[in-house]
C-alpha cells in the first residue's frame, strides 16, 4: 500500500512537472516586472503599488509585487523568489539597504536589471534609482509651520517632538532633520525635545502619550510618515487637543509626511491642529521606476548606470493649497475621488 | 494500549502530513511552471533554514511540555554580535562562536528562570523576548552593521558546497543530528518522559532539572546559530532580524504534530511543517498573492492542523 501510494505520487508529480513545462512553452511570452516594496501595510505602498500594477496593465506588462514587511530577511526572500522566477526586472525600496545591495548584486549576477526606489547606490553594487527629492521640501515644510507657529503662538518657545525612526536613516535624514532645519532657520530658539517611534500608528499613539506626559508644552509635532503624524494627532485628540478655530491652532501644530488622504483631510479642515503634509506623487513614482527600469530592460541605459537617477520633487499641501486644487491632485497622484467638504462636513 | 495509539496517531500524522506536502507540491507545480526549479527549490530550502535549525531544538522542548519566545530576539542579538565581533578585528569562525554562545547563556537564563525558578516557560521567555531584544537595538544604536565585515562574513550564509548550498548542508546535518537525540539518546526519550507526565518521569528517576535546563541551553544555542547565519545571509546584523521568528517556528512544530501539551511531536515533522511554510509562502508570493492572504492561508493551515489533530486524537480515543 505504501509502496503504491509512493508510485502514486510520483507519477503525479511527474506529470505535473510535463503538463506545467508544456503550458510554459505553449504560452505567450509577455515581459514580468517584479517589485518588492519596504512594507505594503503603509498607506503611500499600497496607492505606489496600485498606481504601478495600473501602469504595468496599459502596457500590456504582467506584475509581481512582493511585500518587504519592513524585515531585512523578508526582503532578502523576496527578491530570491523574484530571481528564481526568472523576471525581466525588478524594482524594490530597501528596508535594508546592506542586505537589499547583496540581493541587488544576485540578480545583476542572475542578468536580471534592478531599479531602486529611493536609496541610491552606495557604490559596491551599482544599479539606478527613482530618488524623491524629498529633503527640500521638507524643509520648505520646517519653515512653513514655523511661520505658522510664530503668527499664532507669539512669544511662546517653540517645543518640538518628531516621531521619527533614526534607524531609518534615509528617512530620517530627509524627512526629520531636514524638517528641524527648516523650522531653526525660522525659530532659532526651538526646543527639539523628543525624537523617537517607528512607522506604526500604535507606537505613534504611546509614544505622544509620553511626550505630553513629560512635557505639556509640547506646541509642534512632526510625524516622518502617515503612520506617525496620524497616529500622534490620534493621542493629540484624544487628550483633548489638535483643535483648530478657523485654521488657528489653539495649543499645537501638527504636520507629517506622504501625503495619504486621511492627511490631507485633517489638513483641509479648518477645525484641526493638522497644519501641512509634505505630499508623496504615488503615481508619478510608480511611473518613473516602470519606465526607467524599461529602459534598462530595453538596452537604454546600462543596469549598473548611477549617473541617471530620476529625481520626483514632493511638494507641501498645507492651508494655502485650495479645495478644489486638493481634490485634483488626490485624482491624479492617488486615483482617489473624494469630495474634500462631505467627508470632512464642512 | 495507550502506548499503542500514540504510535498509530504520530504514524498517521507522519503520511498525513508528507501527503499534504507532496499534494502542496503538485498544485504548485501546476498552477507556477517557475516553481519546481533547482534555483526555487534550494531558495525555499535556503529560506526555512532557520526555522529548521532552531525548530530541531525548539521540537525537543516543546516535546518535554516547554516552551520558548525568545528565540526570536537571540536570533536578532547574536547576529549582531557576529558582525560587531568581526568589526572589532575578530575571526570570522571565533566571532561565529562567540555570538552562538551568547545564544546559549541566554538558554541557559531561560532554562534557570523556568527550571530552578519556576517561572512559567511562556512568561520568563516573554521577559527574555523583550529584554534581549532592547539590548540589541542598545548595542547597535538602531543602525546596521555592515562596514567592515569582509567578504567572507556572507560565506556561511551564502556560500556553496559544490551545487549545493552551504546553509542546507549544515541545515541537513544539524537535523540528522538531532534526529539522532531524539530516536537514539537519552535526551530524546526523557523528553518525551517529561512532556507526557512530568510527576512520573520524577518518580522513574529522571533528573527533570538537568533535562531542562541541557533543552533551553540547546534551543539558545540553536536560535543563536540561525540568528548568526541569517545575519550572514543578509550580510548585515541588524536587531531587527527575527520578529516573528518565534511564530514561524511554533507553526512548523505543531504542523509536524507537537502537542502544546508536551509529550509528542517528531523532528521529522516539524522538517516537513516548515517546508509547508515555506513552499506555500513561496508559491504564493510566485503567483503574485498579496502578502496580506498569505497571513490568512497561514493562520489556516495551523489551526487546519490543530483540528486535523484534535478529530484524529478523538477518533484514535474513541
Amino acid at each position: 500500500m505504501k509502496k503504491f501510494i509512493v508510485f502514486i505520487s510520483i507519477l503525479v508529480l511527474v506529470s505535473s512537472v510535463v503538463f506545467a513545462a508544456g503550458a510554459r512553452e505553449t504560452g505567450e511570452k509577455k515581459l514580468v516586472i517584479g517589485q518588492v516594496f519596504w512594507g505594503l501595510h503603509d498607506s503611500y505602498q499600497q496607492a505606489h503599488q496600485k498606481a504601478t500594477a495600473a501602469y504595468l496593465k496599459e502596457l500590456g506588462i504582467n506584475y509581481l509585487p512582493m511585500d518587504g514587511q519592513m524585515k531585512p530577511e523578508a526582503q532578502t526572500a523576496a527578491m530570491e523568489d523574484l530571481i528564481a522566477r526568472g523576471v525581466d526586472g525588478i524594482i524594490c525600496q530597501a528596508y535594508d539597504q546592506a542586505s537589499m545591495e547583496i540581493s541587488i548584486k544576485a540578480a545583476q549576477e542572475a542578468g536580471i536589471p534592478v531599479v531602486s526606489f529611493v536609496n541610491i547606490s552606495s557604490g559596491d553594487v551599482k544599479y539606478p534609482t527613482v530618488e524623491i527629492s524629498e529633503e527640500p521640501g521638507a524643509v520648505a515644510m520646517g519653515k512653513t509651520i514655523g511661520k505658522i507657529f510664530l503668527e499664532n503662538f507669539p512669544g511662546k518657545q517653540l517645543k518640538v517632538a518628531t516621531i521619527s525612526d533614526a534607524s531609518v536613516e534615509w528617512a530620517h535624514n530627509q524627512r526629520t532633520l531636514a524638517f528641524l532645519r527648516g523650522l531653526k532657520e525660522v525659530v532659532p530658539t526651538m526646543d527639539h525635545i523628543f525624537n523617537g517611534g517607528k512607522s506604526n500608528r500604535e507606537e505613534a499613539y504611546r509614544v505622544m502619550e509620553d511626550v505630553m506626559q513629560r512635557d505639556r508644552n509640547v506646541n509642534v509635532v512632526f510625524g516622518y510618515d502617515a503612520e506617525n503624524g496620524l497616529g500622534g494627532y490620534a493621542a493629540l485628540e484624544a487628550a483633548g487637543r489638535g483643535v483648530a478655530i478657523d485654521g488657528k491652532p489653539l495649543t499645537e501644530i501638527v504636520a507629517s509626511v506622504d501625503g495619504s488622504t486621511p492627511e490631507i483631510l485633517k489638513v483641509a479642515d479648518p477645525r484641526t491642529s493638522y497644519m501641512a503634509t509634505l505630499a508623496l506623487r504615488p503615481r508619478e513614482n510608480a511611473r518613473a521606476c516602470v519606465d526607467l527600469l524599461l529602459d534598462v530592460i530595453n538596452g537604454k541605459t546600462s543596469m549598473y548606470e548611477t549617473g541617471k537617477n530620476v529625481q520626483v520633487v514632493s511638494f507641501v499641501i498645507d492651508g494655502n493649497m485650495s479645495i478644489a486644487e486638493t481634490e485634483k491632485f488626490m485624482k491624479d497622484e492617488w486615483d482617489i475621488t473624494i469630495d474634500i467638504r462631505k467627508e470632512i462636513g464642512l | 494500549m495507550k502506548v499503542q495509539r500514540v504510535k498509530d496517531k504520530t504514524k498517521l500524522q507522519k503520511y498525513m502530513i508528507v501527503g499534504v506536502l507532496l499534494v502542496l507540491l503538485i498544485v504548485l507545480t501546476i498552477l507556477t511552471p517557475e516553481f519546481l526549479t533547482y534555483n526555487n527549490i534550494t531558495n525555499v530550502l535556503r529560506q526555512t533554514s532557520a526555522v529548521i535549525l532552531a525548530g530541531c531544538a525548539v521540537t525537543l522542548l516543546m516535546i518535554s511540555g516547554n516552551f520558548d519566545l525568545s528565540i526570536g530576539s537571540i536570533m536578532a542579538i547574536s547576529g549582531t554580535l557576529s558582525a560587531i565581533f568581526v568589526t572589532k578585528g575578530m575571526p570570522l569562525p571565533l566571532s561565529i562562536v562567540a555570538s552562538i554562545l551568547v545564544g546559549s547563556l541566554i538558554g541557559l537564563l531561560n532554562g534557570f528562570l523556568v527550571v530552578v525558578m519556576k517561572v512559567p516557560s511562556i512568561i520568563a521567555t516573554l521577559g527574555t523576548m523583550y529584554s534581549v531584544r532592547g539590548v540589541a537595538w542598545v548595542i547597535t544604536e538602531g543602525a546596521s552593521i555592515h562596514l567592515g565585515l569582509g567578504k567572507n562574513f556572507t560565506y556561511l550564509g551564502r556560500g556553496f558546497i559544490g551545487p549545493i548550498p552551504l546553509s542546507i548542508f549544515i541545515t541537513a546535518v544539524v537535523f540528522l543530528i538531532f534526529f539522532f537525540i531524539q530516536h537514539k539518546t537519552l535526551l530524546g526519550k526523557y523528553s518525551y518522559a517529561i512532556g507526557g507526565n512530568q510527576r512520573t518521569a520524577l518518580l522513574s528517576g529522571i533528573n527533570i532539572y538537568r533535562v531542562g535546563i541541557i533543552l533551553y541551553i540547546l534551543v539558545g544555542t540553536m536560535a543563536g546559530f540561525s540568528g548568526t547565519m541569517m545575519a550572514s545571509r543578509l550580510g548585515v546584523g541588524n536587531a531587527n532580524i527575527g520578529q516573528g521568528f518565534e511564530f514561524d517556528v511554533v507553526v512548523a512544530v505543531v504542523l509536524g504534530g507537537a502537542s502544546l501539551d508536551g509529550g509528542e511531536g517528531s523532528i521529522f515533522g516539524m522538517v516537513i511543517g516548515a517546508l509547508i511554510v515555506g513552499f506555500i509562502g513561496n508559491g504564493l508570493n510566485l503567483m503574485g498573492v498579496h502578502s496580506f492572504y498569505q497571513d490568512v492561508v497561514k493562520g489556516i493551515v495551523l489551526v487546519g492542523a490543530v483540528l486535523l489533530d484534535r478529530v484524529m486524537q478523538s477518533r484514535l480515543e474513541g
